[in-house]
């Protein structure tokens, strides 16, 4: 590491757009991305020594991205502005009542990202990021059983259980429609 | 057992409402351009890191120096003061950037940092990694005299030098005033030199210890790095540095409140200080 620059610029190439993915998916802000995505390489850059390379580098990269993204969310600042969230999270189901057309059939990505996230936020820390890596990764579940350091069962019963409350949370989103459009 | 099918393939049956939000959350790539703004404000800070002794860091050939700095940086004892200057402003860089949006200022600042790169190689008589440079600021910076004392703990290499100047010999640890904690003139020996880098390069390691600590998310180990610091270096020359990492552990801790007296008491103190535009800034923030 000498010459860390050539080398820690590769690797920064290689890596900054999982980075950037999956900090969003963890939680981050759209607006903090940039700020906490170079955090996570500066700290991977004075960690770096102390990889092994018994995982691959994306999945210690992983393990950075879930410890600084987990430090974000507790920041005094930062929690501020997630409690302003989650008081939409629980003006929700106000929020729900006009969402579900949309969501279907209107061009309103961001209303409709916002309602995504809503759910994936009401899944815990350890039941998200299974969910995230597996559904929109499109990793293994051995995959990430090696990247969370749990068993492949361990990985699957997180999997199932984060699926249903997505389903469940889905399912009253529709069942909100569905009352509104009868009553 | 297989894992099951993901819920976004063809063959699951997820209905359209479940892949419509699971489609929402596939998150856009950054552009280019943020890529490469990334890029420039962790290559800043990188350099900032190598200035306090955090990674064994070459300046990379988009850091290198100039000739006005190196020249700045022979003048005598500047380029303590202005070094530990630079290291305020880039600590404040590295520690606030989650905080505030840097990036940019990094880049900005990042000119700077080069000129303070070489003033710190040339002082420690570390060989300059760095061969050219765009660093317009640095000369100022480095010719800003910082009367900010050596820290109290000069060893015993200091007091022989400054004895053979014909300087008062330095004094006990904890003891340091007036004239006695002034900086050692140019012509003083290389034994003292040498003793004050080692003293400074202690120092800056303990410093970017707790820095690496906090960045990693280790508040305690950063606290006790920090209560290290200030028992072992109670005046050292990276003390601001100290203080406004103390502020940032323990606004990370959330404790706020102590963290806003630090920060009032910091302003006070060093009204000067780079760290106390940011400072002040976080305390009219609502």
């Amino acid at each position: 590491m000498n010459q860390p620059d050539p080398q820690f610029r590769a690797l920064y190439d290689a890596h900054v757009q999982f980075v950037w993915r999956n900090l969003r998916r963890l939680g981050v802000r759209e607006s903090d991305l940039m700020d906490v995505t170079q955090k996570v390489f500066l700290t991977a850059f004075i960690k770096l020594p102390a990889f092994e390379g018994r995982s691959a580098l994306s999945s210690w990269l992983f393990g950075i991205c879930q410890r600084i993204a987990s430090d974000y969310r507790r920041s005094a600042p930062i929690r501020r502005e997630i409690a302003t969230d989650t008081a939409e999270f629980d003006r929700y189901g106000e929020l729900v009542g006009e969402l579900p057309d949309e969501v279907l059939h209107d061009g309103d990505a961001r209303r409709r990202a916002s309602v995504a996230e809503s759910i994936l936020h009401k899944l815990p820390d350890a039941q998200r990021v299974v969910f995230v890596l597996f559904e929109l990764e499109e990793l293994s579940g051995q995959e990430i059983a090696d990247m969370l350091e749990i068993s492949v069962g361990t990985v699957r019963s997180r999997l199932r259980i984060a699926r249903e409350t997505f389903r469940r949370e889905v399912k009253r989103l529709s069942l909100v429609r569905g009352a509104k459009e009868a009553g | 057992m297989g894992d099951p099918t993901r819920l976004l393939a063809r063959a699951s049956d997820a209905d359209e409402l479940e892949r419509a939000l699971l489609e929402t959350l596939h998150v856009p790539e950054p552009a280019q351009a943020a890529q490469a703004e990334m890029w420039r404000g962790i290559a800043t800070q990188l350099v900032a890191a190598s200035l306090v002794g955090a990674a064994p860091l070459a300046a990379s050939s988009a850091l290198a120096a100039t000739s006005a700095a190196t020249s700045a940086a022979t003048s005598s004892a500047a380029p303590v003061g202005a070094t530990a200057k630079l290291a305020s402003t880039l600590a404040a860089l590295t520690s606030k950037a989650l905080l505030t949006k840097v990036a940019l200022v990094a880049v900005a600042v990042g000119s700077v940092s080069v000129g303070g790169v070489v003033a710190w190689q040339q002082h420690l008589d570390v060989a300059p990694r760095a061969k050219s440079v765009p660093a317009a600021s640095a000369p100022a910076r480095a010719a800003e005299v910082d009367a900010r004392a050596l820290p109290a703990e000069l060893p015993s290499a200091g007091e022989s030098a400054a004895a053979s100047t014909g300087e008062a010999p330095a004094p006990a640890a904890g003891d340091c005033t007036g004239a006695a904690c002034a900086p050692l003139p140019a012509s003083v020996a290389e034994p003292a030199r040498r003793a004050r880098r080692d003293l400074l390069l202690a120092e800056s390691k303990l410093l970017s210890g707790a820095r690496a600590a906090l960045l990693a998310g280790d508040l305690r180990a950063a606290q006790s790095s920090l209560s290290r610091l200030a028992s072992k270096y109670p005046r050292g020359v990276l003390l601001q540095e100290r203080e406004v990492l103390t502020i940032d552990v323990l606004t990370a801790r959330g404790q706020l409140q102590a963290a806003r007296r630090n920060a009032r008491a910091f302003v006070a103190a060093h009204p000067e200080s780079p760290h106390a535009v940011t400072l002040r800034r976080s305390l009219e923030a609502p």
